[in-house]
C-alpha cells in the first residue's frame, strides 16, 4: 500500500470516514505496522491537547461586548456620525438665529416681522428669502452636488449598494475620509461628468459616465458597474471636481484596501491579465443552502496597454464594512497573469470584485493570498 | 406517510426545537433593531463555542476575545435571515474565520510580498510552513519554556498555513464534520479532505521529534 493512501486511511480513520470493512483491515494493519501507530497516536494527541482546556469568557467580555454593541447601534442612520449631525445641528440653529436679523437688515422698518407687511414690502421680504436662500442653501438641483445626504444613500441602496446601511458596522480603521469641505456654489457647472474607465473582458474599456453630484462630487459613495462579471466599485475617497476631459481613466480614483494582502509584482512583460473571479452571487451566507452554488467567472483582460510599468492593478477589496472579496490566487503563466478571488467576508452586504488601472507610474499591487490546493 | 414532524405541525404541537428557534429568531429581530439585551443574551449563547475556536487560531486570549467581540458585534446585527441555530452558529464560526483570515493577512502583508516576488507556488509546501510562520525562531530559553506539551503544540499550530490551521481546528476543536467544515469555509468537501491531509501531514513533520 502507497504512503498516500496509507495517510488517507489514517486521516479518515481519525476523522471516523472509513467504513466497518475498511476500518477493521487499518486496525490489522495498525498493529503491524509501528510508524503508522506513531503516527495515530501523535494525532490523537493533537487532538487531545486541542480538545483539552476549558478557558471561560469572563463577565468583564459581556459587559464590553455589549456596549461596543450599543455603541455601534447609537450611530446615526446613513453613516452620520454624531459629530456631523451635531454640526448640522448648529449650523441649522444658526441660520434660525441670524435669519431675522438679516430679514431685519433688509427691511428695516419692520419691527421684528410683528407688524403687517405693505404689499411693496412683502414682494422686497420675498426678495431678500430668496437671496439668502441662495447664499446659504443650495438649489434642489445643487444640493446634490453639496450634500451627499440623504440622497446619495438612497441612491445607493436603490441601486443595490448595502453599505450605508450598514455603515454603523464598518470598523472605525475602514471608515471614510471625512467628507471634504463641498465647493462653492460659484464653481458649479451641473452638466459636467466623470467617466470612469473600468476594465472588462472585452478589449475596449467599458465606460461608465457618472453625473456629478450623484456621488462623485460629494466626495463620497462608490461606482458599481456590472461589465461582463466584472465589477468595478472603487471607493471614491477624494474626488474632484473636474471634466470629462480631465479624468479619462481612474486618476480621481483610489480603491479601499483595507487590510489586505499585497502582493508586489512587475506586470511589465505580462501581454494580459487572467481575472478569475469566484464569487457567491448570493447575498448572504447562503444559510438557506439554495444560493449556495458558487459561481466561478474568468474574466480575461485584454490589456496590451497594461504591459507596461506605467500601469498598475489593483485588486479592490471589499467596501469598508464588508470582508469579502479578496484574492485567494495570484499566479503568473507564461503569458498572463492569474488572480482568483473568493468571498472571504462576514458577507453583510452585498459582494464585489474588481480591479482598477489608475496610470500614475506606482508599482503594481495586488491582493493575493496564496492556495494550498 | 406524514413523518412525526408533519403529525405535530398538523396538529399545532411544536417541537422544542421550532420553539427555540422562532425565539432566537425574534431576539434576531430585536438584535436588528438595536435591542441590547437580546444581542447579549444571543451573544452568550454563541460566545463560548466562538471563543474556543479564537483561542486556538490566534493563541493569546486578548486577542480571542478581542475576535469573538468584533464577530458578534458586525455580524449578529447583519444576519437577515435565520434558519436554525445550527445555521447561526455556522454563520458566526464563518464570520469569525474571515476577520480571523483578514486581520492575519494584514499582518502578514511584507512575508507574502517576499514570498509572491521569491516563489513560485509549487515550492508551497515547505514554504507554507516557513512564510506564515509567525515568530522567529526561538531562543533557547524560549525553546525551553515551549517544551510544556500544550504550548508545544500550539506552536506548530501556528506554523501551519492559515487555511490549513483553520480546517484542522474546526474539525478538532469545534469537531465539525467535513461537510460543515466546507459550509464554512465555502470550499468543497474534497478540498476540506485535503486541507486537514496537509496539515496533519505538516503537524507531523512539525512535532513529531518534539512530542
Amino acid at each position: 500500500m502507497s504512503d498516500e493512501r496509507l495517510q488517507r486511511l489514517l486521516n479518515d480513520y481519525l476523522d471516523d470516514r472509513l467504513e466497518a470493512a475498511e476500518r477493521k483491515r487499518f486496525e490489522e494493519r495498525l498493529a503491524t505496522d509501528e510508524t503508522l501507530a506513531r503516527q495515530l497516536a501523535l494525532a490523537m494527541r493533537v487532538r487531545a491537547e486541542l480538545r483539552d482546556g476549558d478557558e471561560q469568557l469572563s463577565e468583564v467580555f459581556y459587559t464590553r461586548t455589549v456596549a461596543h454593541f450599543s455603541a455601534a447601534k447609537r450611530r446615526l442612520p446613513f453613516g452620520l456620525s454624531w459629530s456631523t449631525a451635531g454640526l448640522a445641528l448648529a449650523t441649522a440653529a444658526a441660520v434660525a438665529i441670524f435669519l431675522p436679523a438679516v430679514l431685519q437688515k433688509e427691511l428695516p422698518g419692520m419691527p421684528g416681522g410683528a407688524a403687517p407687511i405693505e404689499p411693496r414690502q412683502r414682494e422686497r421680504a420675498k426678495d431678500a428669502t430668496d437671496t439668502t436662500r441662495k447664499s446659504d442653501e443650495p438649489a434642489d438641483e445643487d444640493r446634490r452636488l453639496t450634500d451627499p445626504r440623504p440622497d446619495d444613500d438612497l441612491g445607493r441602496e436603490a441601486a443595490g449598494d448595502e453599505g450605508s446601511r450598514l455603515e454603523h458596522l464598518v470598523p472605525h480603521e475602514l471608515r471614510e475620509a471625512p467628507t471634504p469641505p463641498p465647493p462653492a456654489l460659484e464653481e458649479a457647472e451641473p452638466e459636467r461628468r466623470l467617466v470612469v474607465t473600468a476594465p472588462s473582458t472585452r478589449s475596449q474599456p467599458v465606460e461608465t459616465e457618472l453625473e456629478e453630484g450623484q456621488s462623485l462630487a460629494s466626495g463620497r459613495g462608490s461606482v458599481a458597474k456590472q461589465a461582463d462579471n466584472l465589477q468595478l466599485n472603487a471607493k471614491v475617497e477624494d474626488a474632484k471636481r473636474v471634466s470629462a476631459d480631465e479624468v479619462d481613466k481612474l486618476e480621481a480614483y483610489r480603491g479601499v484596501l483595507p487590510a489586505a494582502v499585497e502582493l508586489q509584482a512587475d506586470l511589465a512583460g505580462a501581454g494580459e491579465v487572467l481575472v478569475l473571479d469566484a464569487r457567491d452571487p448570493a447575498l448572504g451566507l447562503s444559510l438557506g443552502g439554495k444560493e449556495k452554488k458558487q459561481s466561478r467567472v474568468e474574466s480575461r483582460l485584454d490589456a496590451p496597454a497594461a504591459a507596461t510599468a506605467a500601469n498598475r492593478f489593483v485588486a479592490i477589496g471589499p467596501r469598508p464594512g464588508l470582508d469579502a472579496c479578496t484574492a485567494l490566487r495570484v499566479r503568473r503563466t507564461e503569458s498572463a497573469w492569474e488572480i482568483s478571488f473568493e468571498e472571504s467576508g462576514s458577507r453583510v452586504g452585498s459582494v464585489s470584485c474588481g480591479i482598477e488601472i489608475p496610470g500614475d507610474g506606482a508599482p503594481i499591487h495586488f491582493q493575493g493570498w496564496p492556495l494550498d490546493e | 406517510m406524514a413523518g412525526a414532524g408533519e403529525l405535530r405541525r398538523r396538529s399545532g404541537v411544536r417541537s422544542e426545537e421550532e420553539r427555540t428557534d422562532d425565539s432566537t429568531a425574534r431576539l434576531l429581530e430585536r438584535i436588528r433593531q438595536g435591542d441590547a439585551d437580546a444581542f447579549e443574551q444571543v451573544a452568550r449563547e454563541q460566545a463560548p463555542r466562538l471563543f474556543r475556536l479564537a483561542l486556538k487560531l490566534c493563541g493569546r486570549r486578548e486577542d480571542a476575545e478581542d475576535l469573538v467581540q468584533e464577530t458578534l458585534v458586525r455580524a449578529l446585527p447583519a444576519l437577515r435571515r435565520f434558519e436554525g441555530r445550527a445555521r447561526l452558529s455556522t454563520y458566526l464560526i464563518r464570520a469569525l474565520t474571515n476577520i480571523w483570515k483578514n486581520r492575519l493577512r494584514s499582518r502578514k502583508r511584507s512575508r507574502l510580498v517576499d514570498w509572491f516576488r521569491g516563489k513560485r507556488e509549487d515550492d508551497d509546501a515547505q514554504d507554507s510552513l516557513e512564510a506564515t510562520a509567525i515568530d522567529p525562531v526561538p531562543s533557547a530559553e524560549q525553546r525551553i519554556e515551549a517544551e510544556q506539551r500544550g504550548a508545544v503544540v500550539r506552536d506548530a499550530i501556528e506554523r501551519l498555513e492559515p487555511n490549513r490551521r483553520l480546517a484542522l481546528l474546526l474539525r478538532e476543536v469545534n469537531e465539525m464534520s467535513y461537510e460543515e467544515i466546507a459550509e464554512t469555509t465555502g470550499v468543497a468537501v474534497g478540498t476540506v479532505r485535503s486541507r486537514l491531509a496537509r496539515a496533519r501531514d505538516d503537524l507531523r513533520r512539525l512535532l513529531e521529534d518534539r512530542l
